[in-house]
């Protein structure tokens, strides 16, 4: 069975969808889109940060985001590094010493004080290529999608996951723009799963170990926003759904 | 939006209508990398079960099964008992073969080229890119090449996942050929030491016969001899039958190995660094007892007594003269032995007369005696028990020393003539460094009387010997830490080792599951496996073959270094050239389905059998053209050390060491546990549960100590400390504390060792006849930490 398929029925989406005008049952707020395309951009954050060196062009990205700038202000976590890409931007030691963190905490020159693939962390094994490995590269090929280095590398690194949480939440903002909703259905519920399934299983956990070894405000909030907004996340993605269900 | 008063939103109300206004404009495009891609909807790939093998430095060639779905290995398997074939037996895997995809997966795998970024030695890389690395690569070759010469280039042995066919240290032997040569050393650290010894006795090194005439033999002593841990090629096939057939064995070793857990009826401890006192003493029960082979003796061999000695030798200077204390007094019967080697003189009595009655009988002499200053002596000592007993040249019976067989192999891929004519003995290479003025003909250099330039460039592919199994690694690790000295050092290897933290270059290389290659059976298998590339390499890793290829680019030899090929090309040209001397060796094709080949071996090789059999016609290789029990080339270099006939001689840092041994009174040892090769599986979590490092302490000598098991403690001497956990066990002999080999180095704040890494404990000390490593003569002291 689909991941996602148990998911639903656990919430208990399955028993309807069967019935005729499923457009009927929703009744979505105006602001809808703009919490996806919110919840998008916190997501291509954490993507860009745990998973591309620190440049300068990146970072300037970064910071000239307006969106993000808007959430700085309610999002600790991202004002945090917001500030820390400022601070990067406009003084060499702080960039070095973020690249510096970047080296220790993702590059893996050493053995990693928190191993960034959920596999290390889930599998009896705790090695590369574990079961959790192959769900989500079975989640990924569900919409056609594959980690472009599955073959060297595995596919449960946690920027990858981050990836895929953005890309459905892409796919859900062109669902939600349509008239027939079953779309925008599954793709929160297969958000909920993956998050509940995957991501929330081990990332918190993770950067929790990480968070002590982070030196630089770029790196400190970066740990912060995954260990503080995935939860948050689910509860609001839940809340998304029951505005669906409604 | 409406959201419900019990909506969980911590987020105000007001962002998300400020963010409205913002969000229409936003484009979702990711600011990093995109890593998902479309793909069309894989088919659920079938499981291929691939035979293939592993290339580590290891005594197996084991039948390992990758079972490959999708592009991962899921699980390894190895032959069953059921699927063995007793004409062709192919060993199955051991302990570690079945931890490979933990290795293969282990998530402190390198990644990427790494450069070195803080001091030489603190452990501070960053991350490069290929170009980069070998772009500083070619560069520092060019320069360092240019200012020192060729003979400044020096790659290290491989001690880890190092290749067979495609040995991994040779290939970039071959690049430095290919650019003027390097300084090659020579002398293996396994088995250099008795190789040299058994030479001056038989003339050469192919003491050992094939394994299946230990089916013959009556009795087997292991003598410092571990193969249940080592995996010692096929030996545990065959001693597993022996035993099954009724044979007695005896093992002599300090430690209750796992060998003599497996095997022994017996197990005789022995104080280390003196053996040849037990062998003496068996010799002089043998001989006084009337047992002894004298048609051999006097048939074969040269210096037992005073009527066979070479010309030119004063009287006095026979073996038997030196056992019945005509020489100097001392008879060395078992009362005199007992004293030394804490071996009961009865048990020496009653040892004695079993080896010489059991007929036939077969003495395996180990490797791990050899590591001791008194190696040599001991490695012709065996020799000489065998031929006093007559079992050189019989079925069923053991030549010692050594004990090499020469077996056909798949062809390799060449290393090319070195231009450089000097060589020196491993044990140099530490002085070449400090003072290349200093490497010595005396101490073992080659080839002229100086060398030309100090050592400036090392490179470290698939080994952590430079700064793990390197002895006296203090003492090293002050050498390296100075970048003045050696310029360059490349390590390139699967994980973070402690010789990799002290290169300025890392590289991560690739594991036998990545890359093609033709391995064979240490020589007593009489197969070789094809190495299969069953998945991509890992991350960024590369096999060196190809790295070393874009390098040999850079320094404009390609083509020189290549010959056109890939690696898999190679590997198809080694199985083409191979199948020359081999017609029934299948093809490509074929061999990646069968994955093994056995040469044709059709009667068991008997070591020596035949210049017993016709010693008119095939003389020994050595000068007199008999077995040496005296040699007249070691009397000449009038060495106490080295006598001339293989007797007892109190060794340096052995329980003889006076007054050293009253300030360090434990005479430390190591083993190779099943839960390594080498240093290879020192962070692999599952075979550090096999086996815990831990030192091995006897209760007599932990309760002097006041130590107990899991304490604590701290070995250490004059050159070292290190911390390791207590063993308390009567499975090692008291007065001698052993440390598993394999540790990797790591130095604490104040220079202990956190690791419990022996080799802050042993010495550059070189061995008496052939310069080699004795680096477990080691004297030290232990306490609670
Ligand atoms: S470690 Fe050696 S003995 Fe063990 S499976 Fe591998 S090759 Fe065989």
């Amino acid at each position: 069975m689909h991941p996602a398929t148990s998911v639903q029925k656990n919430l208990g989406l399955t028993g309807w969808s069967g019935h005729g005008n499923i457009n009927k049952l929703y009744t979505l707020g105006a602001n809808t889109q703009s919490i996806l395309k919110l919840r998008a951009q916190v997501y291509n954050l954490a993507h860009a940060l745990t998973g591309s060196f620190p440049s300068q062009s990146m970072l300037s990205r970064i910071a000239s985001s307006p969106a993000l700038v808007v959430l700085a202000e309610d999002v600790e976590p991202v004002s945090m590094i917001l500030e820390g890409a400022e601070a990067c931007l406009h003084d060499v030691a702080t960039a070095k010493a973020a690249e510096e963190d970047y080296n220790n905490l993702y590059m893996a020159s050493q053995s990693l004080t928190a191993p960034l693939w959920e596999s290390v962390y889930r599998d009896p094994e705790h090695s590369f290529f574990g079961d959790a490995t192959w769900q989500v590269r079975e989640w990924y090929g569900q919409y056609n999608l594959a980690f472009s280095n599955k073959d060297k590398e595995p596919d449960d690194h946690i920027t990858v996951e981050l990836e895929f949480m953005h890309y459905l939440i892409s796919a859900s903002i062109e669902a939600l723009a349509r008239p027939e909703k079953t779309d925008y259905a599954r793709l929160c519920a297969d958000q909920i799963a993956f998050l509940q399934e995957h991501l929330l299983q081990w990332a918190p956990q993770s950067f929790s170990m990480q968070l002590p070894h982070a030196k630089t405000a770029l790196y400190v909030g970066t740990a912060r926003l995954i260990v503080d907004y995935l939860p948050y996340d689910l509860s609001l993605l839940i809340s998304l759904q029951n505005e669906v269900v409604q | 939006m409406t959201a419900s008063a019990e909506t969980p939103l911590s987020i105000s109300r007001r962002t998300f209508l400020k963010w409205s206004a913002v969000s229409a404009a936003t484009p979702l495009l990711l600011h990093g990398d995109a890593l998902l891609q479309p793909a069309f909807a894989a088919e659920s790939a079938n499981e291929m079960i691939i035979p293939t093998t592993s290339s580590l430095d290891c005594g197996g060639c084991c039948l390992n099964m990758a079972h490959v779905r999708d592009g991962v290995i899921t699980r390894i398997s190895t032959r069953t008992d059921a699927a063995l074939n007793p004409a062709i037996p192919v060993m199955k895997g051991c302990v570690r073969g079945r931890a490979y995809r933990k290795y293969q997966y282990h998530p402190d795998r390198l990644k990427y080229p790494l450069k070195r970024v803080g001091k030489r030695g603190e452990g501070k890389f960053e991350r490069i890119s290929w170009d980069e690395a070998l772009d500083i690569t070619a560069r520092r070759i060019r320069e360092i090449t240019e200012k020192y010469g060729p003979a400044s280039r020096f790659p290290l042995l491989g001690t880890g996942n190092d290749g067979s066919s495609f040995h991994f240290p040779s290939l970039a032997r071959r690049l430095f050929n290919c650019t003027g040569g390097f300084l090659p050393y020579y002398h293996s650290v396994s088995s250099g030491n008795t190789a040299a010894a058994t030479s001056t006795v038989y003339g050469e090194v192919t003491s050992g016969s094939s394994l299946d005439t230990l089916l013959h033999s009556k009795l087997i002593i292991l003598w410092g001899h571990n193969p249940v841990e080592t995996i010692f090629g096929h030996t545990n096939y065959y001693l597993k039958q022996a035993k099954e057939n009724g044979c007695k064995f005896i093992v002599i070793d300090p430690r209750h190995s796992d060998s003599a857990i497996t095997y022994a009826d017996q197990w005789i401890p022995i104080l280390p660094n003196t053996d040849n006192a037990l062998m003496d003493a068996m010799a002089y029960v043998i001989v006084t007892e009337n047992l002894h082979d004298t048609h051999f003796l006097d048939t074969y061999c040269v210096g037992f007594d005073e009527e066979h000695m070479p010309e030119g030798v004063p009287d006095g200077e026979s073996y038997l003269s030196y056992l019945t204390g005509a020489r100097d007094g001392v008879k060395k019967d078992p009362a005199w032995a007992e004293g030394i080697c804490k071996v009961p003189a009865n048990t020496i009595r009653q040892l004695a007369r079993e080896y010489a009655l059991a007929k036939p009988a077969a003495l395996l002499s180990g490797w791990g005696p050899q590591r001791h200053f008194s190696g040599e002596r001991s490695a012709r000592g065996s020799i000489m028990l065998c031929c006093l007993t007559g079992n050189v040249g019989k079925l069923g019976g053991w030549a010692g020393g050594i004990g090499r067989i020469s077996r056909p192999t798949p062809a390799r891929l060449p290393t090319l003539k070195n231009p450089v004519p000097y060589s020196i003995n491993i044990m140099q290479w530490t002085d070449a460094v400090e003072d290349y003025t200093k490497v010595s003909v005396k101490e073992g250099l080659k080839g002229g009387d100086n060398l030309p330039a100090p050592i400036k460039m090392i490179f470290s592919i698939a080994g952590n010997y430079l700064m793990g199994m390197n002895p006296d690694l203090n003492k090293t690790r002050k050498l390296l830490e100075d970048d003045t000295k050696v310029e360059f050092i490349l390590a390139c290897d699967l994980l973070m080792t402690s010789t990799c933290q002290y290169a300025d270059i890392v590289l991560p290389s690739t594991t036998f599951f990545e890359c093609w290659d033709l391995v064979r059976s240490w020589e007593y298998g009489a197969y070789f496996i094809l190495g299969q590339k069953v998945v991509e390499p890992m991350f960024e890793a590369r096999h060196p073959y190809d790295w070393l290829r874009d390098l040999a680019k850079r320094l404009g030899v390609e083509e020189k270094f290549s010959e056109g090929r890939s690696q898999e090309e190679w590997a198809r040209h080694l199985i083409d050239e191979t199948r020359k001397k081999n017609p029934r060796l299948p093809d490509w094709e074929e061999l990646k389905k069968q994955g093994i080949y056995y040469f044709d071996y059709p009667t068991p090789v008997i070591g020596f059998k035949k210049q017993i059999d016709d010693p008119a016609n095939t003389p020994f290789k050595t000068p007199s053209g008999k077995i040496e029990l005296f040699s007249k080339g070691i009397y000449a270099r009038k060495d106490p050390q080295i006598p001339a006939t293989p007797h007892y001689v109190p060794a340096w840092e052995g329980p003889e060491d006076h007054p050293l041994v009253e300030k360090y009174p434990f005479q430390v040892i190591g083993w190779k546990g099943r839960n390594g090769t080498n240093s290879c599986y020192f962070t692999h979590p599952w075979l550090q549960q096999v086996d815990v490092h831990t030192v091995w302490i006897n209760p007599v000598d932990a309760m002097k100590k006041n130590i107990k098991q899991g304490d604590t403690v701290r070995v250490f001497n004059n050159r070292g400390a290190l911390l390791i956990k207590a063993e308390v066990t009567p499975r090692i002999i008291p007065g001698v504390l052993a440390i598993p080999t394999g540790a990797w180095y790591k130095p604490g704040k104040d220079g202990t060792d956190l690791n419990g890494c022996l080799n802050v404990l042993t010495s550059l000390q070189k061995s008496p006849l052939t310069n080699g490593n004795a680096p477990h003569s080691c004297l030290a002291d232990i306490g609670k930490a």
